[in-house]
């Protein structure tokens, strides 16, 4: 299975509800962000979780996002951002116009 | 979202962004033998394809959140790892609270 994303592209973190084990925080869910790398595939811990050892192995990514844009009263340098990783089952293009 | 909605896709561990967060303790400690046996089985458990760690881990989420609240980190994972165990058909409730009884003899007999 080919990345669906590469380095420096702009994504949307996918905003749903999604009960059961998920690995994407709410406070992220709709942000939007940047491909910092992409990282390894792994089973997917939604299915692991529940003990559907089917094998689906899913891929991960690296995404930055401004602190800025998580939170509005940041007081730290606008050059810091959040790192964290990410299924691809999670990620969106984004445009280049979106907040 | 109502609040009902909200406790099934924000569940209590999610906890990014809620306020007010509190202070980061940074208390470390020496593992107890507890923690280290606890540690140890639940690797066993791991390494032989019985229960792993994302079971544990919604095991652990599943708790709620005055249970999550009440135990330590390893106590969490004893107790995740054994419903997973039992859902799992590995073990039954009966044996392992036969178990339990046992070592709270063990542990409270007279020497």
């Amino acid at each position: 299975m080919t990345p669906a994303f590469a380095p420096g592209q702009r994504v949307r973190i996918a905003d749903r509800d999604a009960p059961g084990h998920v690995r994407t925080p709410v406070y992220v869910r709709g942000r939007i962000g940047v491909i910092e790398r992409v990282l390894p595939q792994f089973l997917d811990p939604e299915r692991e979780a529940y003990g559907v050892n089917a094998g689906t192995e899913v891929q991960l990514y690296r995404v930055r996002i401004p602190q800025i844009s998580l939170w509005p009263d940041y007081r730290g340098s606008r050059e810091d951002v959040l790192e964290l990783e990410i299924y691809e089952h999670w990620l969106e293009h984004a445009e280049e116009d979106a907040r | 979202m109502t609040d009902k909605s909200e406790l099934i896709v924000r569940p209590t561990h999610d906890m990014g962004g809620r306020t007010p967060g509190g202070p980061v303790t940074r208390d470390d400690h020496e593992m107890t033998p507890f923690e280290k046996t606890c540690h140890a089985l639940l690797n066993v458990l791991d390494a032989h394809k019985l229960v792993n760690t994302e079971e544990k881990r919604r095991g652990v989420e599943d708790l709620g959140g005055e249970i999550l609240s009440s135990l330590t980190y390893d106590e969490r994972w004893a107790v995740s790892a054994s419903k997973v165990l039992i859902e799992k058909g590995l073990i039954t409730s009966e044996e392992l609270g036969e178990t339990m009884a046992q070592v709270r003899r063990r542990l409270t007999a007279d020497p």
